[in-house]
């Protein structure tokens, strides 16, 4: 037990070296500062308690998250539903291969002023833009991995006379995870920068609005406890998918961990 | 041609051609097979001869260029529900997501209640020895172990009709005995219909009541000879019987004289 604190203690330590070394600098480096835009670090700290611990959490960073939820879970349940068919439909793939190109190279808020001005300035948009976001990344993802789900897989499939639910939910779907999971994994940072593209648009609240609005009023070390927000909740919700990774594909590590040991005794 | 019961599945005028850069290539011409109900036939010849193709045509997952394949009368389109393919490389054709028991239970979802599909797998897989092991995942067990999975789940499907293409070419020698001698007790048990490709001559004569061969460009079962061995066979003493070695020696001659037919042809 002890020696596995002390495992966990020096990992923490090698990881961690790094960022509280950067934070002291900049404490340190930014004490007596008097530039207007980099204000001290013990100045954006205080703010930072002030308004996120926990008075203006309720006003901005809820909705910001409420955003952030409701537009991932459409984009990225319509894109793995629309992965499954388009990819599993080889000539309309082909036929749709350079509007898709074309749309998912578009950035996404070039299509803020068109989206603000079909469905007005509220939720909608906004969540639309975040779904649409959110979208490409895990359907392009979820087309490739569907296409490339194991021939010798698919026959198994039509010999034992799988159902077409079964066959897409316990064959093709599983098969093309590793690949979903990638694309999901985008799409949750994609979807972060529509978070906060679209609050600075056209909003009376969100995180977005308080960073822009904080500067607008020269209220800098508002601003910039609004972008250590950001940044730390960047940070979580990239451990939260990659923790998310790790439970759905265990038996992915598994099989290739095995397959690397078993590599020559398996011939 | 008229329907006996000596005709479960059959072969009839059956070919088969690949399109190879917009040219027919073909495979198969002309193979007339009779396998009656109960039977174990093996089907020989050297690797490329289209031995995969034929199976894949009588599974009906390949549906062929002539001829026609029948199942207990009626003519294959797909594959019949009476009937299981184990195929030669069992990690690619098991689901490394699921657990051993998924796997034997995913072709028993039609029809079947979650009760009955849990004691189906079950049981195939103690026929197959793997008690206990339902758990774990494909890829923790060994090859040899994870054909016997494939197996399990071909068995629980209680077919009429097992197709097996190569199913021990990729496991050691010993695991390749122990695995053949299974599929006798599996026969002997459920008189289950097999037919086994292989490039083996030992395994095919060891394994079978009846060993065809198929050779040529494009194939066809250029001889078909019985083996006269009684049902209970045994690793050492049936493959020193001269009855086998006959056969052995028959079927090593016909492939290698069409080895060298095929040499001076080329």
């Amino acid at each position: 037990m002890s020696a596995r604190l002390l495992r966990l203690g020096r990992h923490l330590l090698v990881e961690a070296w790094l960022p509280v070394l950067a934070v002291t600098v900049w404490w340190v480096g930014s004490a007596s500062s008097t530039s207007l835009y980099f204000p001290p670090l013990s100045q954006i700290a205080e703010r930072f308690r002030e308004l996120w611990l926990f008075d203006q959490v309720p006003v901005h960073l809820v909705p910001s998250l409420q955003n952030l939820g409701w537009g991932l879970l459409c984009g990225v349940a319509a894109a793995v539903a629309t992965g499954i068919v388009i990819g599993r439909m080889p000539r309309l793939h082909s036929a749709l291969l350079p509007l898709m190109e074309f749309m998912r190279a578009t950035p996404i808020l070039a299509l803020l002023p068109l989206v603000f001005g079909l469905l007005g300035l509220g939720v909608t948009s906004k969540v639309a833009l975040i779904a649409l976001g959110a979208f490409w990344p895990t359907f392009l993802n979820t087309v490739d991995g569907v296409r490339s789900v194991d021939p010798q897989i698919r026959e198994v499939a039509r010999a034992y006379r799988l159902t077409r639910t079964d066959i897409a939910f316990r064959v093709v779907l599983p098969s093309a995870m590793p690949q979903v999971v990638v694309g999901f994994r985008t799409s949750v940072s994609v979807a972060v920068v529509v978070v906060v593209g679209s609050e600075m648009f056209g909003a009376g609240n969100g995180i977005g609005y308080f960073v822009l609005q904080a500067q607008r009023t020269y209220a800098i070390a508002d601003m910039w406890a609004g972008i250590v927000l950001l940044g730390l909740l960047g940070y979580l919700l990239n451990l939260l998918s990659a923790g998310f990774e790790r439970w759905v594909l265990s038996w992915h590590r598994g099989q290739r961990a095995a397959a690397a040991v078993l590599g020559e005794g398996a011939r | 041609m008229t329907m006996t019961d000596s005709e479960f599945l059959q072969a009839i005028g059956l070919s088969h051609s690949y399109v190879v850069d917009r040219a027919a290539r073909p495979v198969l011409h002309g193979v007339d097979l009779q396998v009656r109900a109960g039977e174990a036939v093996c089907v020989v010849g050297h690797s490329g001869t289209g031995k995969s193709t034929l199976l894949r045509c009588l599974a009906g997952l390949l549906r062929p260029t002539g001829g026609e394949v029948r199942l207990d009368g009626r003519r294959v389109m797909e594959p019949p529900p009476d009937l299981a393919v184990v195929f030669q490389d069992y990690s690619r054709s098991l689901m490394p997501w699921m657990s051993i028991l998924d796997n034997v239970m995913l072709p028993l979802r039609r029809g079947l209640g979650s009760q009955e599909r849990r004691s189906r797998a079950q049981q195939a897989l103690a026929d197959v020895g793997l008690d206990g092991t339902g758990s774990l995942y494909p890829w923790q067990v060994s090859g040899g172990m994870q054909q016997r999975v494939a197996i399990a789940r071909a068995l629980a499907y209680r077919p009429g009709v097992l197709l097996m293409d190569e199913p021990f070419a990729s496991v050691d020698a010993q695991t390749r005995a122990d695995l053949e001698d299974m599929v006798l007790t599996i026969r002997r048990d459920t008189g289950i219909t097999l037919v086994v490709v292989t490039h083996d001559i030992d395994e095919a004569v060891y394994l079978a009541d009846r060993v065809v061969v198929l050779a040529g460009t494009p194939a066809s079962i250029t001889a078909d000879l019985r083996v006269d061995l009684p049902p209970e066979r045994d690793q050492l003493t049936t493959k020193a019987d001269p009855r086998f070695l006959a056969v052995r020696a028959e079927v090593f001659n016909m492939i290698r004289t069409e080895l060298a037919r095929a040499g001076r042809a080329t």
